[in-house]
């Protein structure tokens, strides 16, 4: 993963090679960007979560995002993720881990 | 009665009559009976029809090559075009290139010309008695499109005659591959001399940067085959996309009043349903890069592979609902239709925003209007599959 295609979002924090995870939220989102297409599906359902680098072509999380006030629109974005690349980072066997 | 299976599969052919008006049936018993099969059509190559196996080979870059030979069966007669038919570090550093010139972003600036070009068509057809969805329509949106988008002016008449003997793999296709990159030499030329804020012009202006080289303009060269690309990709699949859609909307009038009802979730969701279904794309190629086994198949270095995505998007193992039917607010729907993995399509945005505008804007008439005849749609199946003809005529 190229980092600096990141640089713009600030306080994402990159906890392995391909794994990137909003840090200061109680509930957090994990996008496995080795899995990602670029759909852009995230994007549609949860645009005040879900941005989208449009040089990797890789979805990315807004920094400062306010995941649990958009907890349903997330939902949905994990849900419809066509590549199954989103999950909840807390969520145990999240469904990026396969 | 019916065919065996190692019939249907030695002699599949995606060119043939069969591939072009019904391809369903036969998809079905290959999902089933022989989901990695090997026909001796075309020079012979490996047909992967099931839905899981699909994306699996899709994202499995290191065992199926784009670059090889291409991803097209048989490869088409023209130099390898990136970023597609790139493998790895190279294909990487392009699609770094050509993500930006056609995301959700850059898209969303072109929309209010995209209605315009939609309606100037759409708007004196659907006063007509009678006209062709697909010729006088479809195939004209997604050519001013593409044109809008690489800024060309003044197409030779015969751009997309050429264009689509190379997608279709018919006709004198050495000569439309010559044309067609004489034509866009020409341009890329002008754009050098003139830019503009066209993709040509971005790709003039770009660096390639490949992992571990040093970082370079992209050459002449490579700017031609991108845009060329950016063509032959463009038109035939968003044509058939969108022709497809309003033949599925004139059956099922009771589609037009829901989608005119949809909200703008609803259309998201309809335009991938409409993607999926009509599956314009009916296989990517690939060619095997080193010996492997598939699923319990034996491939060997250098023999070719159909990923057959269309057949995936119809794999019953792989949606929740009757995969055969269109379902507007299907939810997920993960289909293959703009493919999967890193090769998946860079013009995906561009293309449901041209459906969702055509589809609204024909929308505001079509429900005066009935298929002329249904024996009279013409069908066309090569790598890629669609409408060529849609007549329609006033109720």
């Amino acid at each position: 993963l190229d980092i600096n295609s990141f640089s713009g979002l600030g306080t994402l924090q990159h906890l392995d090679g391909d794994t990137m995870t909003e840090t200061t939220k109680p509930m957090q989102i994990k996008i496995d960007t080795s899995r990602c297409g670029g759909h852009a599906r995230c994007r549609e359902e949860a645009p005040e979560v879900f941005g989208y680098d449009s040089r990797t072509n890789k979805a990315c999380v807004h920094a400062g995002a306010d995941v649990n006030a958009h907890r349903k629109a997330v939902e949905l974005a994990i849900r419809g993720c066509p590549e199954r690349a989103i999950a909840w980072s807390d969520a145990g066997n999240s469904r990026s881990n396969k | 009665m019916s065919e065996s299976i190692e019939k249907i599969a030695q002699e599949f052919d995606h060119y043939d009559r069969e591939s072009a008006a019904c391809p369903w049936p036969r998809w079905a018993r290959l999902r089933k009976e022989a989901p990695v099969a090997w026909s001796e059509k075309n020079g012979g190559f490996w047909v992967i029809s099931r839905y899981d196996y699909i994306t699996e080979a899709l994202r499995d870059t290191e065992t199926f090559s784009n670059q090889l030979k291409g991803v097209t069966i048989p490869s088409k007669p023209v130099p390898l075009l990136p970023p597609s038919e790139f493998d790895g570090a190279a294909h990487a550093a392009y699609r770094h290139v050509s993500n930006p010139l056609l995301s959700p972003d850059k898209v969303a600036e072109y929309l209010p010309r995209i209605r315009e070009i939609v309606n100037g068509y759409a708007e004196p057809l659907l006063k007509q008695d009678a006209f062709d969805a697909t010729a006088d329509f479809a195939v004209h949106v997604t050519q001013d499109v593409t044109q809008l988008i690489l800024g060309i002016t003044d197409a030779p008449a015969d751009l997309k005659k050429s264009a689509e003997d190379l997608v279709l793999m018919r006709g004198d296709r050495e000569d439309a591959g010559r044309r067609l990159f004489a034509f866009v030499t020409t341009e890329v030329e002008k754009r050098r001399k003139s830019p503009g804020k066209d993709a040509i012009s971005q790709l003039l202006g770009t660096m390639y940067e490949e992992d571990g080289k040093e970082s370079r303009p992209l050459s002449q060269d490579e700017v031609v085959r991108m845009t060329v690309l950016l063509i032959l990709a463009g038109l035939d699949t968003t044509t058939s996309a969108i022709s497809g859609s309003i033949w599925y909307l004139l059956e099922n009038p009771e589609a037009q009043k829901r989608l005119a009802a949809a909200d703008e979730r609803g259309w998201r969701l309809a335009v991938d349903e409409f993607v999926r279904w009509t599956a314009p794309v009916t296989g990517s190629a690939r060619t095997v890069a080193h010996d492997t086994v598939f699923h319990g198949c034996p491939m060997r270095a250098g023999e070719r592979v159909f990923v057959m995505g269309a057949s995936g998007n119809r794999d019953e193992t792989a949606f929740a609902e009757d995969p055969n039917k269109v379902v507007l607010d299907r939810f997920p729907n993960p289909h293959v239709g703009f493919g999967m993995g890193p090769h998946r399509c860079v013009g995906s945005h561009l293309a449901k925003a041209e459906l969702q505008i055509a589809l609204r804007a024909m929308l505001k008439g079509l429900g005066d209007f009935r298929l002329a005849d249904p024996e009279r749609i013409a069908w066309e199946a090569s790598n890629v599959r669609g409408i060529r003809s849609l007549p329609l005529v006033r109720k």
